[in-house]
């Protein structure tokens, strides 16, 4: 590829996001122009951008991004480890399954908000309450992408695989888990967002004392009637959000890739 | 091409989409003729007695009259008064000086006035009895009602000027905790609080209920003891669309603020009804008495020291703009002031 059709590949490749995001800019410029809200309910994009800027500025944020993204990190780290464990245990053993897999089900289709005022009763307004909360949201998630990850292995792979001399662990490395790798992914995938989601559904209930964090952040703008921070504070989370679609994507991809369903990613 | 047709369609798209937004949100406005009615915001707090009394007593349905009806809600502390004052979910509200300048100062000094003021007076520090001065502060927690009322401005300022360092998160060499004032009380009994900076009765219950002593009463800060704790604010818009229900209020709150002087017994009484219909809980009488001895009910919005606040805040980085300029709009109060025969106030 030449340079001239690799620009004219990122162009192609970008023009429908960036004409997304002008389009949305351009009805809520109109709709503030409309005067539907006030401007310090509705703020015209320009204010926001400000907004953005003063905090883009300020150490305070990195602070609290830092302090967001570290809790969402440890958090879904923790569900990872616990989800997988109960994931795997329940996929072997048919016993635990039959005793658990209701409740698991249950769990991850509860709002995990619901738990807060009884983790706060438990763990005070403190660190802990919100990542107990995280787990409950995303651990189920990871659960269930295991079990049934496992449960539809295509029953010939494993046959083959026995019948090639797999055995034990190694069948399990070599032939279940990458045959599983779709479904985990998905319930990964599936269980970042319920941990992002009760994060911030945490941050904005629960205030840790010298702890600044986006939730906090966000909380604060409320207190001071501050419309244009709170909207450069959503904008904040929404990136956050796409970057980490976009590594998940990429996953995505050396998954595909391995089964030669898209080209080899370099 | 596909692409481009959908483009060249957009726009009036988007036209038709505004239209119809627009002419389902025009219908909302309604005449200054005709009864209007009033959705008025106050605390249960003594700071508030002025629409504590005025509404146990009737007097504010009364003034309004055939002009419309009162409704009212209650509020904890001044932020989320305004944010229902600026979200059209009440039309006026006593709140302390420093959320109605926020309010004012974050819509460009659009879209409220302060008609009038209410109280003077009536806030403390109360510290447990071990604390004897600002330096004994370091290291503690001390509560206010909310992040960037009247109090907690307070507080952070008076620590700044004794050389103690705070910040919006609670960290620094004092940490700050924003919290429900009933919370406060239990919290401060359970001593997992230090002390905290409240409005009265609050500062009078962790006093007599919390075994607590005062550190410092705000009015010892201020030139003759003077300084506002509660005005009366309105959205500009309800000011400019229905001025004789505004009129009306503020006949209401100069007759009860004199009924509150010359009247301190059932005053009180009336009061701590109203309290104890708001909270289900109704106060000793007791404390009613000592917190009604530490502020004074004055219809003057004690501009001077408002603007002191408005720089305090500005120092704790709490505040973005001190032009006040446009924010009292005092026409009507000195008007009522002038039919009941009482000297004008000025927004100076």
């Amino acid at each position: 590829m030449n340079p001239a059709d690799r620009a004219r590949a990122i162009a192609r490749n970008a023009f429908p996001p960036v004409g997304a995001v002008i389009i949305v800019l351009v009805l809520w410029q109109a709709v503030v122009l409309l005067n539907v809200w006030p401007p310090y309910l509705l703020p015209p994009p320009l204010d926001v951008l400000g907004a953005l800027g003063e905090q883009v500025r300020s150490p305070d944020f990195y602070k609290a991004v830092g302090i967001t993204v570290g809790r969402a990190i440890t958090g879904y780290a923790l569900a990872t480890v616990i989800g997988t464990a109960i994931g795997v245990s329940m996929a072997v053993v048919p016993l635990l399954r039959r005793a658990l897999g209701s409740l698991i089900t249950a769990l991850q289709t509860m709002p995990s908000v619901a738990w807060f005022p009884f983790a706060i009763l438990l763990f005070r307004l403190s660190e802990g309450a919100i990542l107990v909360v995280v787990v409950l949201g995303a651990a189920p998630s990871i659960a269930n992408g295991i079990i049934s990850g496992i449960d539809n292995v295509p029953r010939q792979l494993t046959s083959a695989a026995r019948i090639l001399g797999a055995r034990g662990p190694f069948l399990y490395r070599r032939v279940i888990l990458p045959a599983a790798m779709p479904y985990v992914l998905a319930g990964l995938k599936q269980a970042w967002a319920f941990a992002w989601r009760s994060l911030l559904a945490g941050e904005l209930l629960v205030i840790v004392a010298g702890r600044p964090s986006l939730g906090a952040k966000l909380q604060f703008a409320r207190d001071f009637s501050d419309a244009p921070t709170m909207i450069a504070l959503l904008v904040v989370l929404l990136v956050i959000g796409i970057l980490v679609d976009r590594g998940f994507g990429f996953a995505d991809l050396r998954v595909r890739a391995r089964r030669g369903l898209v080209r080899e990613v370099a | 091409m596909h692409l481009n047709s959908i483009l060249r369609r957009l726009p009036i798209a988007i036209a038709a989409l505004f239209v119809l937004t627009a002419t389902a949100c025009g219908g909302s406005s309604s005449g200054a003729s005709g009864p209007v009615d009033v959705r008025l915001g106050y605390f249960a707090n003594i700071t508030h007695a002025t629409a504590l009394v005025g509404v146990a007593n009737g007097t504010y349905g009364q003034e309004l009259g055939s002009l419309g009806k009162l409704k009212t809600s209650t509020f904890n502390a001044g932020p989320a008064a305004v944010e229902a004052l600026l979200s059209g979910a009440i039309d006026m509200s006593y709140v302390g000086p420093n959320p109605a300048v926020n309010a004012y100062v974050q819509s460009h000094g659009s879209a409220v006035r302060i008609i009038s003021g209410a109280t003077s007076g009536g806030a403390s520090l109360v510290v447990k009895k071990s604390i004897n001065s600002a330096a004994d502060l370091k290291g503690k927690k001390l509560a206010t009602p909310q992040l960037g009322g009247t109090q907690d401005v307070a507080l952070r300022y008076w620590l700044g000027v004794n050389g103690l360092t705070t910040d919006s998160s609670g960290g620094g060499d004092v940490s700050i905790l924003p919290q429900d004032n009933a919370q406060t009380l239990t919290t401060f009994q359970a001593g997992a609080i230090d002390g905290a900076w409240v409005p009265e009765p609050w500062a009078t219950r962790l006093v007599q209920e919390g075994g607590g002593r005062v550190l410092v009463d705000e009015r010892s800060l201020w030139p003759s003891g003077e300084f506002v704790s509660t005005v009366l604010l309105v959205r500009k818009d309800f000011l400019d669309a229905h001025p004789a229900q505004v009129k009306a209020i503020l006949r209401a709150q100069v007759k009860t603020n004199r009924y509150l002087a010359d009247h301190p017994t059932e005053s009180q009484t009336a009061a701590n009804a109203q309290i104890l219909a708001i909270t289900g809980k109704a106060l000793k009488p007791a404390t009613i008495a000592a917190s009604w001895a530490n502020l004074k009910f004055t219809n003057d919005p004690i501009a001077s020291s408002l603007r002191s606040d408005v720089s305090h805040a500005q120092k704790e980085g709490l505040l973005k703009s001190t032009d006040i300029k446009n924010l009292f709009d005092l026409s009507l109060l000195n008007a009522v002031l002038k039919d009941a025969a009482e000297p004008a106030v000025k927004a100076t």
